[in-house]
């Protein structure tokens, strides 16, 4: 999220909403903590959308620069261990790039083209052939 | 659009597990998802899939005040109804032991009930009484005067509203006959400080949120006496 504050507001939402909806939960579909991880990155999308449409004066800005590792060094932290990172390894670059950058970041197809500086279209057409190919080598 | 398309559904749910969708597109995939097995088999495939790019970032503990933010969000508003059938009988006998009860308080010693200290009448869109909230020692007293009919598969949640705060629910309301809602402290902290209390339309069992999702159908201010 980049600022603590946003991320606490996030953290209690969806705790109080895991806890509303926990008789929503089939665990035939997936593993509670993905349940709980995908309640709660639904809410810090929301979030940052809702932020990034209300910048932040230039001071703020500064003040919040993210010592985070970034998503490319979040993802080669966990290469080799995974099923997933074997196959995100076979993608071509652009392929792997938005789908990671999209998925740490919270970009909407538009902000990621903005973000990636390539037209919409393409970054489009990577995400969707990079899911298939994603999702065979997954299979396989 | 045609949700049936092998395709679409598969680029759908991809795009709804890696969270690009807009926020509209997003509900509206909910939406599918909730009449649709297959389409929520599918989604948890890219789930569990995507789910390991997050299994390893690094922990951090959960703030001492952010948990009871939490807590004061879930912690159980059990509304108390008088269990009718079981206990018509001593329930009449006690009616009539009250009301002549209250008759020697309200004629020997008290101009009115002592017990409480704050009360409400919400209104409807149009100002009509709709309910009588009465509050108790630790308890509101809930009492329906002219509710609109709900729907089985909804509820009428009750709401405090703090000035400029947000909604502090406060249990569900009864749409049939009188009903008690027991206060923790809290609660009864709140009750001392300027308060709008609000009904609103929410699912059964209460707004999954804990916060309103549906309308606001009843509104008052808190008084004391």
């Amino acid at each position: 999220m980049g600022r603590p504050d946003l991320a606490e507001e996030v953290l209690q939402e969806a705790f109080v909403r895991i806890w509303y909806n926990a008789s929503r939960y089939e665990a035939h579909l997936a593993a509670p903590m993905t349940w709980m991880v995908n309640i709660t990155r639904n809410l810090a999308i929301d979030q940052l959308r809702k932020h990034r449409e209300h910048p932040l004066a230039d001071g703020q800005q500064d003040a919040l620069l993210d010592d985070s590792p970034s998503a490319h060094e979040q993802l080669d932290r966990e290469r080799d261990t995974h099923a997933l990172n074997r196959c995100l390894d076979s993608l071509d670059g652009m392929q792997r790039q938005s789908i990671s950058v999209a998925y740490f970041k919270g970009l909407s197809c538009a902000e990621l083209a903005a973000h990636m500086a390539a037209p919409l279209g393409s970054v489009k057409s990577w995400i969707r052939r990079g899911m298939e190919r994603l999702r065979r080598c997954l299979e396989s | 659009m045609n949700y049936q398309t092998t395709t679409l559904r598969r680029a759908l749910a991809a795009d709804y597990a890696i969270g690009l969708m807009p926020a509209t597109a997003r509900r509206r995939f909910d939406g599918l998802l909730l009449e649709d097995p297959a389409l929520r088999v599918e989604l948890g495939h890219w789930q569990d899939a995507l789910a390991t790019l997050t299994g390893e970032l690094p922990e951090h503990p959960v703030p001492d005040h952010v948990w009871a933010g939490i807590q004061a969000r879930i912690e159980p508003q059990v509304l108390h109804m008088p269990a009718k059938k079981a206990f018509r009988i001593s329930w009449r006998l006690l009616a009539a032991a009250c009301v002549l009860g209250a008759a020697l308080l309200v004629g020997v010693l008290y101009p009115r009930d002592p017990g409480v200290t704050y009360n409400a009448t919400l209104v409807n869109a149009s100002q009509q009484p709709a309910l009588r909230v009465q509050a108790v020692g630790d308890r509101l007293q809930v009492e329906p005067l002219a509710l609109a009919a709900v729907e089985p598969a909804r509820a009428l949640q009750l709401w405090a509203i703090p000035a400029g705060g947000k909604p502090i629910s406060l249990g569900l309301v009864p749409t049939a006959g009188k009903g008690q809602i027991q206060l923790n402290n809290a609660q009864k902290a709140l009750l001392s400080t300027p308060l709008t209390l609000a009904v609103s339309l929410e699912p059964q069992g209460g707004s999954p949120t804990g916060q309103p999702t549906g309308p606001v159908l009843y509104q008052g201010k808190l008084a004391s006496l």
